[in-house]
């Protein structure tokens, strides 16, 4: 009997682990199904009994019902609630329901939706996660959307329309396109007495080395000339971008990982020399600084002088401080070479979804519709629509202005966009990791890169099953 | 005859709400992660069947996995004892008869609710981070490093342990149970014939409540193995510098929704099954030896 209720307890116990190893100790902000709050709701129903204009065949006068999903915030909520409620207005038939869990609990909502096939309708990617959701076949090809003008792509970059399409085939339409910058204090550069070259002007790595150390020289303790490098998700595709062939980034022609045990070798390498020069802090410190809200950063706070990000968040960054700004570009490869890798946040339709005219038509609505861009102002990145851009530089913030521009500049400079091949952007985690073990002294530059080459190549074969 | 096919059914009807979600919600995902442990599965594609090759990654190729357990161990072995220690100190205390006894138990008990909390990762954040309140503390005393408690891959976990610690109000409730239920008349007998207060509780107390002992230790070592929210909040979701704080949980969280190997973190859940297993069974075969039963 007492070994019956031992065997019992021992059951109870596991029972117990893997009970909770889902649901109650997962994230309290764990962002759920939401949908429009009550004041927009009531906006929508006033729209309602308004006579709408003729808009084709997907208002059939049967009420529909259209599920959005995208990474929110509080702030950026509100602007995609006003949105929707202006589609809401011109489509009254159609009734929109959002989720918006914020960016990490995001990609984990999606991708069980995607398992269960309860998918939104319309679904926000990036472009970092093309290939992973593409080469599964759980999105729709757009291309026919467009030639039926469904989707009106007639004055829009190709450059950036392009950073929408996996293997030839477009399967997002862009939000907003955003790429790496380099942000410089240049108030506190001129105190320093460190004179800044022109915007237009390349730098390779090695004089923004040499660049660094001219500014770590003048400054105290606890001030670092720059950022460390080695958490930039995006910067290191950069680097691998111009040490790549074009088109052949994250594979070659074998189907392996494509990039060289020299070239992320060199990748590990400039940041463990900088931070033995002293240009780059301590990767405890850079970790203390990282888990700051970007208004509370070591840039805003006058700890880093220059510091590499997405170009969008010029405006956040230049609101939050006193001191004047300077946007960059990002430096070439020794080689001369460009690697700027274009990011762009988008919105594809589910190959589950019930509705695929209607999300089309809401996708076209969203983006071509300058009352709703001027609304969404550029929230997620410069927009492709050259008309779009037009009629938002008349009334846009200076700081918008500059990216726009910085972000056209790049455009034209940068290979042409190749979407990363599925299982890439999954080992991002471990190229962090192993820069860590490679700052601590656990592995050597070479012998990080040689295990993340032998990690990669096992995910993308995982991916190729 | 009614009566008695009602009192055959009924227990059967109140546990049916139960059962319903024991089969639904535990045992047939537990039966799915079982078989998806054995395939490559990346939730958006079909499961394929790979044989073992999950489970000899673990051992081969993953970096982490090894990382996760020694911190993941760590943890449980360092925050348990010693929760169960202050726990069952403060029950002695409580037991004294102290005037507004519901008062002070009821606010002991408070960080046990707010413990796992998101908030208090991030206060805790607060506190031991580079400028935290720590370091205030130390400044005053000229012993500020400068270091961040929670970013040192070297103090990271032990301000998790500090935190599993001050959520000692659960097991300390159980414990004052016990304490409560052991006959004054054995503690009284003990006094007469000469024993002090130290020999009274090794002697009488502790084996009195040993049975209470063992579940306040089985469960809090499952319920440590089982953290996540800490190390998910106070390590921004990628654990830490060198996976200082990557909880084994954080690590299956990571693969299965992060990487979209949820084949491999079945495997490691399943790992996980088996090594809190083991822990039980040895902890059971142990308390052989130190719990007293009537």
């Amino acid at each position: 009997m007492s070994r019956m209720k031992k065997v019992l307890a021992l059951g109870l116990a596991c029972g117990l682990l893997l009970t909770a190893c889902g649901g109650k100790d997962a994230p309290a902000d764990n962002g759920g199904g939401t949908t429009a709050p009550a004041d927009s709701q009531a906006e929508t129903t006033d729209a309602a009994e308004t006579p709408a204009e003729d808009k084709g065949a997907v208002d059939s006068g049967e009420k529909q019902t259209l599920r959005v999903a995208w990474w929110g915030s509080t702030e950026r909520d509100k602007i995609y609630y006003q949105i929707n409620d202006m589609f809401m207005a011109e489509y009254p038939n159609v009734e929109i329901v959002t989720e918006s869990p914020g960016w990490n609990d995001y990609w984990v909502a999606q991708s069980t939706a995607y398992a269960s096939n309860s998918a939104a309708d319309v679904v926000q990617f990036q472009s970092n996660q093309i290939g992973e959701y593409c080469s599964k076949g759980v999105l729709t090809p757009l291309q026919p959307y467009v030639e039926s003008g469904a989707i009106n792509l007639e004055d829009w970059n190709q450059d950036l329309v392009d950073t929408g399409k996996y293997e030839d085939q477009l399967y997002m339409i862009s939000l907003g396109i955003t790429a790496q910058t380099l942000y410089i204090n240049e108030t506190f550069l001129s105190e320093l007495g460190v004179e800044l070259w022109p915007a237009d002007q390349d730098i390779t790595w090695d004089e923004y080395a040499q660049f660094l150390q001219e500014v770590q020289a003048k400054l105290g303790a606890d001030t670092y000339a720059g950022m460390d490098i080695y958490t930039n998700n995006d910067l290191v595709w950069v680097w691998i971008r111009e040490n790549s062939t074009d088109g052949q980034e994250w594979l070659d022609e074998d189907g392996n990982f494509a990039p060289g045990a020299d070239t992320l070798e060199s990748w590990y390498a400039f940041s463990d020399d900088m931070r033995k020069a002293g240009t780059f802090p301590s990767v405890e410190w850079t970790q203390e600084w990282l888990a700051k809200a970007w208004e509370e950063g070591a840039l805003v706070n006058r700890k880093v002088v220059c510091m590499f990000e997405n170009a969008n968040k010029y405006k956040i960054y230049q609101n939050s401080m006193e001191d004047k700004l300077a946007i960059r570009k990002v430096p070439v490869g020794n080689n001369g070479k460009h690697g700027d890798l274009l990011i762009t946040s988008a919105f594809g339709i589910s190959e589950s979804s019930k509705q695929k005219d209607l999300a089309a038509e809401y996708i076209n609505f969203f983006v071509n519709n300058m009352e709703a861009q001027k609304v969404f102002n550029q929230e997620l990145g410069v927009p492709a629509s050259l008309t779009v851009q037009e009629e938002l530089a008349k009334t846009a913030d200076p700081s918008d202005v500059a990216a726009t521009e910085y972000l056209n500049m790049v455009a034209a400079q940068a290979p042409p966009f190749v979407a990363k091949a599925p299982g890439v952007w999954a080992i991002q985690d471990e190229i962090n990791g192993t820069a860590e073990m490679v700052a601590t002294g656990m592995m050597s530059a070479r012998e990080g890169a040689e295990h993340i080459i032998g990690i990669a190549n096992e995910m993308i074969a995982e991916n190729a099953n | 005859m009614k009566k008695k096919l009602w009192e055959k059914y009924a227990a059967w009807i109140f546990l049916m709400p139960w059962i319903v979600g024991f089969l639904s919600l535990t045992f047939v995902p537990m039966i799915m992660s079982f078989y998806y442990s054995f395939t490559n599965y990346n939730l958006l594609q079909p499961p394929k069947f790979i044989g073992i090759d999950n489970y000899i990654k673990m051992f081969t190729t993953d970096l982490h996995f090894n990382n996760a357990l020694k911190v993941t161990f760590i943890y449980v072995f360092a925050s348990v004892p010693l929760q169960l220690l202050v726990s069952l100190i403060l029950a002695f205390v409580l037991n004294k008869g102290i005037k507004g006894l519901s008062f002070f138990r009821a606010a002991f008990y408070i960080p046990s609710l707010l413990g796992g909390s998101v908030a208090i990762s991030i206060l805790w954040r607060q506190i031991f981070g580079m400028n935290g309140i720590l370091n205030m503390v130390l400044d005053v005393f000229g012993l500020n490093t400068g270091t961040s408690w929670v970013a040192n891959p070297k103090t990271a976990v032990w301000t998790l342990v500090i935190l599993r610690m001050w959520q000692f109000g659960s097991p300390m409730i159980i414990f004052l149970a016990a304490v409560k239920q052991v006959p004054a008349e054995l503690m009284e007998a003990a006094e007469i014939d000469g024993a002090n207060k130290f020999q009274r509780t090794i002697r009488i107390m502790i084996p009195m409540i040993s049975p209470i002992i063992l579940f306040n230790l089985v469960m809090q070592i499952i319920s440590a193995f089982k953290v996540f929210t800490e190390s998910y909040i106070i390590s921004g979701g990628n654990g830490g510098v060198l996976d200082s704080l990557l909880f084994y949980t954080l690590h299956i969280y990571n693969e299965g929704f992060g990487k979209m190997r949820m084949g491999y973190a079945s495997a490691l859940a399943w790992f996980l099954v088996f090594i809190i297993g083991i822990l039980t069974a040895l902890v059971f075969w142990i308390s052989n030896k130190f719990v007293y039963y009537d």
